[in-house]
């Protein structure tokens, strides 16, 4: 009896990981494109090669940054290092755990079930993002179009574990 | 509009490698002096020593009768016409495949001879176009020097693009000037570039086609790459970086393909088993790999989608000996993109 419970608790747990997991690799793809335009921040003119752990931190930050919104959920964690991120510290992206980033999420989505899509929080989360990338280096012309692109793939990934 | 056709591929490379085998028999036949030309040289004698497919010597595309034309004094259709060169995109002047190839090989010993302004080749193209230009309009003399690109006519992607800037209208620095401070006609040519990459990356089912398509796109993106070179706009500045970096990186997979003509496997063991040479295949991460590759696709300029897929399925199936056609390609097309993509003077 004791091992079916444990059993369905890992399971439930499994799907939650791989729910973060889905949405990192969702988010991540789509920066991918990006990533030749990438900076630490706008006064940054080097022109060096991204590395793939940047990238992978990027997309988490961005994730932090955007599902609290979305959701209204938010853990302490999350909320001090976001108001940090976006006081935008030189190369503050470098001093971020990508172990860290993956803990928070996950335990937000885990402590805070169901976790609901907020439908008039979208334009915030929009700019939110928009906000994040051009600090980044995202071209304007293109951030409209991913950071669209990165509400539409979570606000749809939740609300298919909402269903 | 960017036209990349890749199913026409393989009867343009056909030509492209004939052009190549053709050119060698005029600078190796001693009728021409070409001092200064080492690198062109050294990759004149790998065609030779690479050449597999003879049989690609005497093919004839029916597409030739397509190709662009420059002719030249000396010329023997000479009398047929009133210029010293020709080009007409829409009604073209008929020729034979080998009075066309005559005159390609009439036109190319003139790379090597110095005028004031560098070769009477280089001279007479910018003529052509121009005339073209003046003829038909900018669109068909764009056309006509991707054309020329494409069938051999120009050595060096930079000579290519400084030829472009005629076929865009630029007669002058004031002309020149006008260009870089329209952020509207940069932004456009940037979005096809990046378009034609993209359709290239995802399309390509060959490293033989990955090649030709970079080779294909390299004059333009060098083009736009000078234009917006050292602008004060930051958002210009964006898309100069990225075509920067659409070169080096055009240039490290033709490299890291010529390094696997001397080490068979170097693609999959730069790729696949990444710094650790000695890494046993079977020991690799898949899922790790997987995402370093699709890094290498997507953000990089580095490897197609195909080439991508490929390799995992190969490695989830453990058929590790189908991994050798990854490394599959024409080395003499690769000799000749090589060599016609650094010019005459191995610079671009």
């Amino acid at each position: 009896m004791y091992l079916e419970i444990k059993s369905e608790v890992d399971m439930l747990e499994n799907s939650e990981e791989s729910k973060v997991s889905e949405i990192h690799q969702e988010v991540y793809t789509i920066l991918l494109s990006l990533g030749q335009f990438y900076r630490a921040n706008p006064q940054d003119t080097s022109r060096y090669s991204l590395s793939q752990i940047t990238l992978e931190i990027l997309s988490l930050v961005t994730i932090n940054l955007v599902i609290p919104i979305l959701t209204g959920l938010s853990t302490n964690w999350i909320y001090d290092k976001t108001k940090d991120y976006l006081a935008q510290n030189s190369n503050y992206i470098g001093k971020l755990s990508k172990k860290e980033l993956e803990r928070e999420i996950y335990k937000l989505i885990t402590d805070s079930k169901p976790i609901k899509i907020i439908p008039e929080r979208q334009l915030e989360a929009l700019s939110a993002i928009e906000e994040l990338l051009l600090y980044h280096g995202c071209p304007q012309r293109k951030v409209r179009m991913i950071s669209e692109e990165i509400v539409s793939r979570i606000s749809h990934i939740i609300k298919e574990s909402e269903s | 509009m960017m036209h990349i056709d890749l199913s026409s591929k393989d009867s343009l490379i056909r030509q492209f490698i004939r052009r190549s085998l053709l050119g060698m028999k005029v600078f190796n036949s001693g009728l021409y002096d070409f001092p200064c030309h080492q690198t062109y040289l050294k990759y004149q004698n790998l065609h030779l020593v690479n050449y597999e497919e003879e049989s690609q010597l005497e093919t004839l595309d029916s597409g030739l009768r397509e190709a662009p034309i420059i002719f030249t004094e000396g010329f023997r259709l000479r009398e047929k016409i009133d210029q010293f060169f020709y080009y007409k995109p829409a009604n073209g002047y008929s020729v034979t495949p080998a009075e066309h190839d005559l005159s390609w090989k009439m036109f190319n010993s003139l790379h090597y001879q110095k005028s004031s302004h560098g070769n009477y080749a280089k001279d007479l193209i910018a003529r052509a176009i121009i005339d073209c230009r003046r003829q038909y309009g900018n669109d068909s003399a764009i056309e006509f020097v991707r054309s020329l690109w494409s069938h051999h006519w120009i050595f060096g992607r930079f000579t290519a693009a400084n030829l472009l800037t005629y076929a865009w209208g630029v007669d002058s620095e004031e002309d020149w000037g006008k260009l870089r401070s329209d952020k509207d006609f940069i932004f456009e040519q940037f979005d096809e570039i990046e378009s034609a990459l993209n359709y290239i990356k995802q399309t390509c089912i060959s490293l033989d086609q990955w090649l030709w398509g970079l080779y294909l796109i390299g004059p333009d993106a060098h083009f736009i790459y000078k234009l917006s070179r050292g602008s004060d706009d930051d958002e210009i500045e964006k898309v100069n970086r990225i075509l920067d970096e659409i070169g080096a990186d055009t240039v490290d997979v033709y490299f890291r393909c010529e390094r696997s003509m001397l080490n068979d496997p170097y693609l999959i063991d730069f790729y696949i088993k990444g710094m650790r040479k000695d890494r046993d295949i079977k020991d690799i991460d898949i899922e790790k790999l997987k995402i370093t590759l699709e890094f290498e696709s997507r953000y990089r300029t580095h490897l197609p989608q195909y080439w991508v897929d490929k390799a995992l399925k190969f490695l989830r199936s453990e058929n590790y000996d189908g991994l050798s056609e990854l490394n599959c390609f024409n080395t003499t097309l690769l000799d000749s993109i090589i060599c016609t993509s650094m010019g005459l003077y191995g610079l671009g």
